[in-house]
């Protein structure tokens, strides 16, 4: 039965799903008209019409995020986005974390990206502009496929539109959709994970994607230098850009860091986690890029690796987006991923990636011809396989041509890169600046290789059957790795530049590197009593960081003689050596201070258990390290719970309170943290568990026990001492408007130091028949009844007592001190500046060689 | 030898120190079984939570112990031990992977990591179908 549905604004999601097919079809256009102005560089027609398609591109893809944006803030609940991802409740700024917070939202948010880059290059970059703008219409092609939500037969789908209605996306006969205006049943979305509404939310992901984005521009270079055979031109326009996607994605990422450290709570900014770990490593190979790109400029050397890295770059960022959007993570992360089906997609566009530098590369016709043949077959094989076959046979087979395809089409890549650039010959003089700089460009390789490793296992044992798992201690075997390469990195860093590039005066290079050694190890010696280090190898990066900023500001200061504006280098040096004293010492030194001392473990319970948790009573005190912590009360503000723990230093002054709040719904707690911070250290304090109320509350209560007394007695329980101190003639509760005389008994409950106060009510009603009002006091687990009635001398006072477990109010909490966390955050703004005054630098150069 | 070779192969001989460190490090996927059989090694084992059998988490005497019944993927179970408080959304996962060892033939699994698998919002839509 058709059902006509009422309430539905329909225009909205069919205005959006047009523009997205509008940027997909203008995308298409625009690489079309692109390539053949590449390829046919005289007919500016083909030029004209690729800007104009671009345009209308752009402008598509501001729609679709305009119309989306709508969608959230005019809480069109009929939307599958809106109602899943925002509610009606949330502030403005939360709901642009609805935006990024589905995948869909994430891609969009991409595919704006590209579209402003694209925009900004086609003002900047001259001659470069149909090549590289043919990559980005490339990529826009792909990513705004992944929106589409075009259904293809039954089963397949391309991409997921954010304008699907809801009932589309759910079952059509679930209940609700019988009624036409259902929409008056949904009052509310289901709101935005309680996680994401933090500050850090708003412009982590933005921040980040604008990374990502920005590292297809040295990709994109690279193919148009491969393609249009100006093999080595591209480098300078695109090493501004490089430093752009090097400081924009590094921001992103210490944000996430941030956010992490600010508002989870597993105690850190940093756990190896394979979405963190998935945006490093393009992170460092787009560092090593910047580095290789420079040698190449002064020297014309290593321009193969500056191929290869700039490319990989990109190809590990669309890497990272397979990792983290096809759910193959699975169980190896704590990340919680959803297959939106997207992974076969996410699989065809890597093949397609990968093989643009190939054909970018090959100019032989014939040598086209077959390149063609082979990796398309196999593509379209992929494809038929993946969809139409069930037999596991043959994907192992598929699986294994694949394999050896791309093994072999990357050697003979390299192989034809060689044969382009007859190797250039590289200095090998130690005192060249090219031989350090190309030597760090390797250790970041490394470095990036190893992460990128650990993080595939879970597609290594996809791929080969195997069954490894991370180590149980991550992040000790990621250290084990990244500590030398962070000490051999931090030193190149600190004497790398004296060097000039080709050769350079020995002497005087010599003085200036013993000289700020000599002051880096006096420094350290400072700092390991300051930081209070004494383990050897800890020692030894301090040296390493030290180093690094101790060299770099000398160099400033000696060979730049104070020019800032060509200090860009080395002051991202600096932020990076500050940046590793952080990491160091407020990991090394990090004192949980939570320790509990207290319980008896008894024979059974191995003495290494980890006793990171206190319980904290409410009302009582305990001493933590040198602080007297107290949990007094809790104060709940819309979905979120405050615990007002209180900090009181030994022997000093020094007293804050802090409220790590927590969201409680369904039995499930989402705790944040809160963190005093002191220029020194930070406490930083999280809420691990609370009482469950609702199965407290359940507990029976004993059977009633009746005392008579008189105004002074004590009864004594298991639950406390009750002492009858008074009878209140006018107990009358302000709640109750009833005009009937109530009598209340004063108690006073003594447990231990804790007292509390109860008033139970005899009441007596106008037609004189009698009645109670009960007092229950859960802390204590006491009910008491009092009544007056007739006893042996006339009339009597009774009270009756009944008894539970009591119920104490409580928190589980585990506080941290970070020591020095400052010179981290520090560190990472140091180095935004280097890199924002070598970015000015590098685009005034570009400037200037095209004026000559 | 050039410097410059010299380079690339000690750059060479670190990736596969790299690549052998990761087999030699990395724990394994097992199941109880396997993990009793080595004991006192580290293995990561799926599996799901025995909700029939009681999960004791007891703040006021221990705020950093927390015990449950787990089954692997091969229907063996085991108590688990976990020296922290109980994850807060662990009654809603209904898949659970728990990071640890045997360290006696008749001992309990201890765990020093829990990863817990909830429940997406998207699954619990299909569910509504």
């Amino acid at each position: 039965m058709e059902v006509i549905y009422s309430g539905e604004n329909l225009l909205i999601g069919n205005i959006g799903h047009f523009l997205v097919v509008l940027a997909f079809c203008s995308a298409i256009l625009s690489a079309v008209a692109y390539f053949f102005s590449t390829n046919n560089a005289d007919d500016t027609g083909w030029k004209k019409l690729a800007r104009v398609s671009f345009w209308v591109h752009a402008i598509a893809v501001i729609g679709v995020f305009t119309t989306l944006l709508t969608l959230i803030y005019g809480h069109y609940f009929e939307y599958q986005y809106a109602w899943q991802h925002s509610s009606k409740s949330l502030p403005w700024y939360y709901m642009l974390s609805c935006f990024w917070e589905g995948q869909e939202g994430s891609f969009l948010l991409w595919l704006f990206w590209n579209a402003v880059i694209g925009i900004l290059l086609i003002f900047t970059v001259k001659s470069w502009e149909s090549p590289v703008l043919a990559v980005i219409c490339l990529t826009q092609i792909v990513l705004s496929s992944m929106l589409l939500g075009l259904d293809v037969g039954e089963i397949y789908k391309i991409g997921s539109s954010p304008f699907s209605l809801l009932r589309e996306k759910m079952a059509l006969n679930a209940p609700i959709f019988r009624t036409p205006d259902y929409l008056k049943q949904i009052v509310d979305g289901k709101g935005l994970n309680p996680l994401l509404q933090n500050y850090w939310m708003v412009i982590h992901p933005p921040t980040l994607f604008f990374g990502f984005a920005t590292s297809i521009i040295p990709f994109a270079f690279a193919i148009a230098g491969l393609w249009t055979g100006k093999y080595k031109e591209w480098l300078k326009p695109a090493l501004p850009w490089t430093l752009v996607s090097v400081m924009v994605l590094g921001t992103g990422i210490i944000m996430g860091g941030f956010w992490a450290y600010e508002s989870l709570s597993f105690g850190g900014y940093w756990a190896w986690d394979p979405v963190e770990n998935a945006s490093l490593v393009p992170w460092l190979l787009l560092i090593a890029t910047v580095h290789l790109m420079l040698i190449y400029k002064s020297t014309g050397t290593s321009i193969i690796l500056t191929y290869l890295f700039s490319i990989a770059s990109f190809m590990l960022v669309l890497y990272a987006t397979f990792l983290t959007r096809s759910g193959i993570l699975g169980d190896s992360s704590v990340h919680s991923f959803t297959d939106l089906g997207l992974s076969g997609q996410l699989m065809i566009f890597m093949f397609i990636f990968y093989a643009l530098p190939l054909f970018a590369m090959v100019k032989d016709k014939r040598q086209k011809l077959g390149l063609n043949l082979v990796y398309w077959t196999v593509f379209i094989a992929n494809i038929v396989i993946g969809i139409v076959s069930k037999n596991s046979m043959h994907f192992a087979i598929l699986k294994w041509i694949d394999i050896v395809m791309f093994a072999a089409l990357s050697f003979w890549f390299i192989y034809k890169l060689y044969k382009t650039f007859p190797a250039s010959k590289m200095e090998e003089d130690f005192k060249s600046r090219e031989l350090w700089m190309f030597i760090g460009s390797l250790f970041l390789l490394l470095s990036a290789f190893q992460i990128i490793l650990a993080t595939s296992f879970p597609v290594i044992n996809k791929l080969f059957g195997s069954n490894i798992a991370a180590p149980a201690d991550a992040i000790a075997y990621y250290n084990f790795w990244q500590m030398p390469i962070a000490i051999i990195i931090a030193c190149l860093t600190a004497f790398g530049q004296y060097f000039k590039y080709k050769t350079s005066n020995f002497k005087m290079v010599s003085f200036q590197l013993i000289k700020s050694f000599a002051i880096a190890i006096v420094l350290a010696v400072g700092c390991m009593f300051l930081f209070k280090i004494w383990d050897v190898y800890y020692l030894v990066l301090l040296l390493a960081a030290i180093y690094a900023i101790v060299g770099n500001v000398n160099y400033i200061g000696t060979t730049l003689k104070g020019k800032i504006k060509l200090a860009g280098g080395s002051i991202a040096h600096i932020g990076f050596g500050l940046m590793l004293i952080g990491i160091l010492v407020s990991s090394a030194k990090k004192q949980v201070i939570s320790i509990n001392e207290t319980v008896d473990y008894g024979n059974s319970m191995d003495d290494k258990a980890k006793r990171e948790n206190m319980l904290l009573l409410k009302g009582d005190t305990v001493r933590m390290a040198d602080y007297l912590v107290s949990y007094g009360s809790d104060t709940v503000i819309g979905p979120n719970t405050f615990y007002n723990v209180h900090y009181k230093g030994i022997g000093n002054s020094d007293e804050f309170t802090l409220l790590p709040n927590a969201q409680i719904n369904n039995n499930q707690l989402n705790a944040n943290p809160d963190t005093r911070h002191y220029l020194t250290h930070d406490v930083y304090t999280f809420v691990s568990n609370v009482p469950d109320k609702s199965k407290q509350n359940s507990e029976p209560w004993g059977a009633p026990k009746v005392h008579q007394v008189i105004i002074g007695d004590t009864i004594s329980t298991p639950n406390g001492n009750v002492v009858f101190e008074s009878i209140d003639k006018d107990a009358k509760p302000q709640t109750l408007r009833l005009n009937h005389q109530m009598l209340g008994a004063n108690l006073k409950i003594i447990n231990g130091k804790h007292v509390y106060k109860s008033k139970p009510i005899f009441g007596i009603a106008n037609d004189k028949s009698l009645y109670t009002i009960e007092s229950v006091v859960d802390e204590a687990g006491l009910k008491f009844q009092f009544y007056i009635k007739a006893a042996d001398a006339g009339v009597a006072a009774f009270i009756e007592i009944s008894e539970r477990p009591a119920i104490r109010d409580f928190i589980i909490m585990k506080a941290i001190v970070f020591p020095y966390i400052n010179l981290l955050w520090g560190g990472v703004i140091v180095m935004v500046i280097g890199f924002a005054i070598a970015i000015v630098k590098r685009t005034k150069d570009y400037r200037l060689s095209l004026e000559k | 030898m050039k410097t410059i070779n010299i380079i690339i192969l000690v750059v060479i001989a670190a990736a596969i120190a790299i690549f052998a460190g990761a087999y030699t490090e990395s724990s394994t996927y097992a199941d109880f079984k396997k993990a009793k059989e080595d004991l006192g090694q580290e293995f990561h084992i799926v599996g799901r939570l025995n909700k029939l059998k009681p999960m004791v988490y007891e703040p006021l005497k221990n705020a950093n112990r927390f015990e449950f019944y787990l089954i692997d993927s091969l229907g063996y179970e085991a108590k688990v031990i976990y020296s922290e408080p109980k994850p807060t959304d662990f009654d809603r996962s209904d898949k659970v992977v728990v990071i640890g060892k045997f360290e006696h033939k008749e001992g309990d699994f201890i765990a020093t990591k829990i990863l817990l698998k909830c429940p997406s919002k998207y699954e619990a839509e299909n569910k509504t179908k």
